[in-house]
């Protein structure tokens, strides 16, 4: 051991040579290896999440008319009112507020507003419900707010007033 | 999502005005309460007691700091329905009951949730002028 240290050269030229001994000496050819054919691509190369929106719009919006009202520049938009009826019958009211879509996205939704007895209430509603019998516009403003999203027209002045009240205001302007 | 000291709004006509939740009952510990669960509240404002108000509904009045059990009707926080949409208000209120759990109240002054309908607390659904 003491020897060692005080030699510098010495174990250095020991180590270079016990790595060298290690390095396998194998001819090339002897040793290809088995190379496969491809699998073929899984539906034609098309991703998985975009195929599976795909089925499932075709599924649940076979005509088309859902996936045509949140169209981007000539569907609905945050401000206009709508009636979504259901298939009992039952309906809801409300401005739009938001509508969350992704492309070609089973997921999309429209969030209305209305005021009920003074009283503000929300709903988030699955487009591509199939309980949804019909979804109608009823009212759509000449001057829209800024903003794609309205959540900071909530408790201001410029909030959704009671839809209905309003609906049938409008009506009687038009009449008169 | 109504936690101990959450306050809400009173929507009976029993007297109170603004109660605080002080327990929420039948839940884990860390759990909170949704619509149509039951509650104990301290009343904390309360419509002052006049010599008009007669009749059965004077002897449910409740006063300032009285303990009561109430219902919850609305939350602030967004709810899921099973059809995958979401309901959401914009106060927390509930509805002061008994221990058998009838509305101590005659009437309820605004809308109230669905979901009391196919519960226990039918009455107050019922007597709601709307329910959403």
């Amino acid at each position: 051991m003491f020897t060692r240290f005080t030699s510098g050269l010495k174990p250095l030229r020991i180590s270079v040579q016990a790595i060298r001994t290690f390095i396998p000496t194998v001819k090339a050819s002897s040793q290809t290896p088995t190379v496969f054919e491809p699998l073929p691509s899984k539906r034609n190369g098309q991703s998985v999440m975009k195929y599976l929106h795909e089925k499932l719009t075709k599924k649940y919006d076979p005509t088309g008319k859902r996936t045509a009202l949140v169209d981007q520049q000539k569907g609905l938009r945050s401000g206009d009112i709508i009636k979504v009826t259901y298939l009992d019958r039952t309906s809801v009211v409300g401005q739009i507020i938001a509508i969350k879509r992704s492309v070609r996205n089973v997921g999309t939704n429209i969030l209305l507003r209305n005021k009920i007895n003074k009283l503000g209430v929300e709903v988030r509603i699955p487009l591509y419900n199939p309980k949804i019998r019909n979804i109608e516009v009823l009212y759509k403003p000449k001057k829209y707010m800024p903003r794609r999203k309205h959540f900071y027209i909530r408790n201001t002045k410029y909030d959704v007033g009671d839809v209905e009240a309003f609906l049938s205001r409008e009506k009687r302007k038009q009449d008169s | 999502m109504i936690y101990l000291k959450s306050l809400l709004n009173v929507i009976d006509n029993s007297g109170a005005q603004v109660v605080e939740c002080i327990k929420v009952l039948r839940h884990g510990p860390r759990n909170f309460a949704k619509v149509g669960d039951e509650i104990t509240v301290v009343v904390k404002q309360a419509r002052p007691l006049t010599a008009e108000i007669t009749g059965s509904s004077a002897n449910n009045r409740v006063k300032r700091r009285d303990i009561c059990r109430a219902v919850v009707v609305r939350t602030k926080a967004p709810f899921r329905r099973p059809d995958g949409s979401t309901i959401r208000f914009d106060d927390n209120a509930c509805v002061l009951v008994n221990k058998n759990g009838d509305p101590l109240g005659t009437r309820v002054s605004s809308v109230v949730a669905q979901e009391l309908r196919n519960s226990k607390y039918t009455k107050i659904a019922t007597l709601a002028p709307k329910t959403f």
